[in-house]
């Protein structure tokens, strides 16, 4: 195999000559001896290696002395809050027992309100039509003649 | 850690019944794997206590929740990644600001032993900016399969457990993250 190529090798199984699994890789002992032969492979091979070990080892963090106190407060905290609010709906639950009632109560409102607005339905309704129109038409009657004597007669008051 | 004789299962059964102690108890034995898997994952070891906390609190709220088809600590991962993820997220993606060497000695990052020689202290900082400019760079799937994987030590059962994914997504997350990692480690290098 050509220098060339054998570095182009070594370049594209870099990871594998660092984490030290060439056991499968193709001319093998060809590679490693080249690395050592080659001044370039050897110190990509030895940059590459520094760099993935510390890829290798993790970054570190130690909880502060405070770490503890700070989940009990939010803790404290917590149940605080779910004690209150379970205080405050055990103080509402007899007002909360006339809420049907009250619900009930505008119900009621809601629909005798909307029968009490029947009436102006009711213009738009043909009998009304008719009964209104016929009154007009008593208007018409002339004073005077025997139509409105029949009124007079049945109503006890004289129209001018 | 694990000094205790309660098993986790008896602890977060006491969890459940608000008992404070075994609470207390069930922190101190999971806390350090908590804090630094945060730390890990949001990159910012200002939040990470926050996001850890946060961690333990949900885990108080919800232990009713817990099974026990898992193991205890592959719930609580579940939760710490879950966390930190939705940090980042609200965060706007990951932060830059990084750990560096300087910042070790003011928030009790252990340091590596091999930090000894300033020469070596700036070396390494550089390498550890390189390294999370390379993590940065890959998809969130696949930058935490490679943190679970690599720095967590946790096997590709668990994390398909935590990650809730086939083992087989997991396998080709890591494959992926390794492959994306060397190329931009070996473009930095040139």
């Amino acid at each position: 195999m050509k220098k060339n190529q054998l570095c182009r090798e070594v370049k594209s199984h870099l990871l594998d000559i660092v984490e030290q699994k060439t056991g499968n890789l193709p001319h093998k002992d060809s590679l490693l001896s080249h690395i050592k032969s080659c001044p370039r492979c050897l110190h990509l091979v030895q940059e590459f290696s520094k760099l993935w070990n510390q890829l290798e080892s993790p970054p570190k963090l130690e909880p502060s002395s405070s770490f503890l106190n700070g989940i009990i407060q939010k803790i404290e905290d917590y149940e605080e809050t779910k004690s209150l609010s379970r205080k405050v709906l055990t103080n509402l639950r007899p007002a909360l027992k006339v809420v049907p009632a009250a619900a009930l109560f505008l119900l009621g409102i809601l629909f005798g309100s909307f029968l009490g607005n029947a009436p102006s339905e009711m213009k738009k309704d043909s009998s009304y039509e008719f009964v209104s129109e016929y009154f007009n038409k008593l208007e018409d009657i002339p004073s005077g003649s025997i139509a409105d004597a029949y009124l007079y007669l049945d109503t006890g008051e004289r129209r001018d | 850690m694990k000094s205790s004789s309660r098993s986790d299962y008896e602890l977060i059964k006491k969890v459940t019944l608000k008992d404070l102690n075994a609470f207390e108890e069930l922190v101190q034995r999971y806390k350090r794997m908590v804090i630094n898997v945060c730390f890990r994952l949001t990159g910012n070891r200002e939040n990470a206590e926050d996001v850890a906390q946060e961690v333990f609190f949900r885990v108080y709220q919800k232990a009713r929740t817990f099974r026990g088809k898992s193991k205890l600590s592959t719930w609580i991962y579940r939760i710490a990644v879950n966390r930190s993820l939705n940090h980042n997220r609200k965060q706007g993606g990951l932060i830059q600001k990084r750990l560096t060497s300087a910042d070790s000695e003011t928030l009790n990052e252990v340091p590596a032993p091999h930090h000894n020689s300033p020469d070596t202290i700036f070396a390494n900082k550089e390498d550890r900016q390189l390294i999370n400019k390379a993590l940065d760079s890959l998809p969130e799937k696949q930058r935490t399969a490679f943190i679970l994987h690599h720095w967590e030590g946790l096997s590709y059962q668990e994390m398909a457990e935590i990650l809730k994914s086939s083992l087989s997504a997991v396998e080709s997350r890591i494959h992926r993250a390794k492959n994306s990692l060397k190329k931009v480690l070996l473009a930095e290098l040139k």
